[in-house]
């Protein structure tokens, strides 16, 4: 049982550094992002398998730790990921010696994958944030 | 070759890769990725190495709080000229190559292979107050280094302060809304103050303490923050500064106290070594989670209009 | 071995399997919703019977409590992270992939 715990673990181990490639190939943010999301679920897996080896249970609290602060980051980078579409005329940027964007820069800084929909769904998120969390019709 | 050492094998391969990775790549938000891809290996590599209390803290601080600061820092980072950034990068080296040579200095310094402390930290152990080894080291040993520490993350919150001052980006500050992540923080914070209290209240005879607990604690905070549910405390709120100082007072209180009885400076009374430890611990979490949430001020969250995600109305 | 240390084994080989098809689909589907889906459900319902694996073997109750714990944060975190995830691609403005 303990060799299966231990080759299960490798086997997770293997499919997480796989999976990596995906951070490599992206296209966009939100992809990249995937792989946080692969690492929270197979870590917390590979550390319960490490912690039911005799002796090494206080893996288990590592384990729980992970599971609930994976989510944290993806909160962190959904605000991200929606402070990235901000219009330039919007708000001062939030750190003093930050110069004031240009609207080009403030479009290039939006997640890798625009496309000319980010055109049309930006001036549907602009318009405020109920507008834009509205189901939109596919373009 | 057993699973295990296949495992040992990987991970070790990986880290390094991992490691120039994350610096090597110019896609800052690429390299966040990576940043916290590195946190979960090492998290890994530290569960093998049979050291739970720093995969602990790795899992605590190298995945969670830490990817939400540099994810934070994204929109100041990408505004910076390329010419700023390239001088930033040389000083950030020129720091990491310090770092890495003082430490190598002091690896060589080191004693030659041994048992080193382990047989003295064991045989007093009984008088400790605690059973966790790593826990009689930081609270009652050497403690000054703790004590030390806990006034560093003083000193760097009010660095915090003075680098994003308050002013006026609390009033810039979306009005709460119901919102996807707020649901996630009414399921999730809950769960974090109790792994917070388990976290402290099993230091004393397990891997656990004050620094897993506060970060635990802080990630709450910061879930509230980014849900709208806490506002940002001005720093010069009494409130704040008061709890700020609460462990760092009550340790020092502890420190001194035995001076006046003609006794030495930390010195614990072993009766009451186990209640003291366990009294500063639990303030201490708290100290260490307000530090933590002071890196999220209001200015760094009113750098965007409204919560990511808001769960949609029935129309 | 006994029949419950087979179960037990089993259910942790199906979880690896349910992780395999995690990453596969992560890798080969063609945008990052269907990469969503795959992913998320994948390794949570992987994460699931190891869980379950782990706690047919497991040395006391309180331990199998912990394991049931784990499983259930990651499944509340997951799969409000997932959708976190979702809306800020489609406000990112990325398209949703279709068959030509």
């Amino acid at each position: 049982m303990a060799e299966l715990r231990a080759a299960v673990a490798l086997f997770l181990v293997l499919t997480v550094l796989v999976g990596m490639i995906r951070v490599a190939r992206g296209p966009s943010f939100a992809d990249r992002m995937l792989v946080a999301l692969l690492m929270g679920t197979t870590g917390v897996a590979v550390l319960v398998l490490l912690a039911a080896s005799p002796g090494a249970g206080a893996l288990r609290d590592v384990a729980l730790v992970l599971s609930l602060l994976a989510s944290v980051t993806v909160v962190a980078f959904a605000r991200l990921a929606a402070s990235g579409r901000e219009p330039a005329a919007g708000p001062a940027p939030g750190h003093p010696d930050a110069p004031a964007p240009a609207p080009a820069a403030a479009t290039v800084t939006v997640t890798a994958t625009v496309t000319a929909t980010a055109a049309a769904t930006d001036a549907t998120a602009a318009a405020g944030a109920d507008a834009a969390a509205a189901p939109e019709p596919p373009p | 070759m057993s699973a295990g050492l296949a495992i040992d094998a990987a991970l070790a391969l990986v880290l390094p890769v991992l490691a120039w990775a994350v610096v090597a790549t110019p896609d800052l938000r690429k390299a966040i990725v990576l940043f916290m891809a590195l946190g979960l290996v090492a998290a890994l590599a530290w569960a093998r190495l049979a050291a739970p209390d720093i995969a602990l803290v790795e899992a605590a601080i190298g995945t969670g709080v830490t990817g939400a600061l540099l994810m934070s820092c994204v929109p100041w980072a990408e505004s910076l000229t390329p010419a700023s950034r390239r001088a930033r990068a040389d000083l950030a080296l020129a720091g990491a190559l310090a770092v890495v040579a003082c430490l190598g200095w002091a690896i060589r310094a080191l004693p030659e292979a041994g048992p080193g402390l382990t047989p003295a930290v064991l045989g007093a152990l009984e008088v400790s107050g605690v059973e966790h080894p790593v826990t009689a080291v930081l609270l009652n040993y050497r403690s000054y280094d703790t004590l030390l520490e806990i006034v560093v993350l003083v000193a760097a919150a009010i660095g915090i302060d003075a680098v994003l001052p308050d002013d006026d980006a609390r009033r810039r500050l979306a009005p709460p809304a119901r919102s996807l992540v707020g649901v996630l923080s009414h399921l999730l914070v809950p769960g974090a103050v109790l792994v917070a209290g388990f976290l402290v209240w099993k230091g004393a005879h397990a891997p656990g303490g004050a620094f897993q607990a506060g970060a635990v604690l802080a990630a709450g905070g910061i879930l509230l923050l980014f849900a709208r549910r806490l506002r940002p405390v001005p720093f010069a709120a009494r409130a704040l500064r008061g709890a700020l100082l609460a462990g760092p007072l009550l340790f020092l209180g502890v420190a001194v106290a035995p001076l006046v009885r003609g006794g030495r400076l930390l010195e614990l009374p072993v009766a009451w070594a186990g209640v003291l430890i366990l009294a500063i611990e639990t303030v201490l979490v708290v100290t260490i989670a307000i530090v933590l949430l002071m890196f999220f001020p209001a200015r760094v969250l009113a750098s965007s209009r409204a919560p990511a995600a808001t769960v949609e109305d029935p129309p | 071995m006994t029949a419950l240390e087979l179960v037990a084994g089993a259910l942790l080989c199906a979880g690896a399997a349910f992780f395999l098809a995690g990453t596969v689909g992560l890798l080969r589907f063609p945008d990052v919703y269907t990469r969503l889906h795959a992913l998320t459900k994948a390794d949570n319902l992987g994460l699931g019977l190891i869980v379950a694996g782990l706690a047919l073997d497991a040395g006391s109750v309180a331990e199998a409590l912990q394991l049931g714990i784990i499983w259930s944060l990651v499944m509340v975190s997951s799969s409000l992270s997932c959708q976190l995830v979702a809306r800020a691609a489609r406000r990112a403005g990325v398209a949703p992939w279709r068959r030509r």
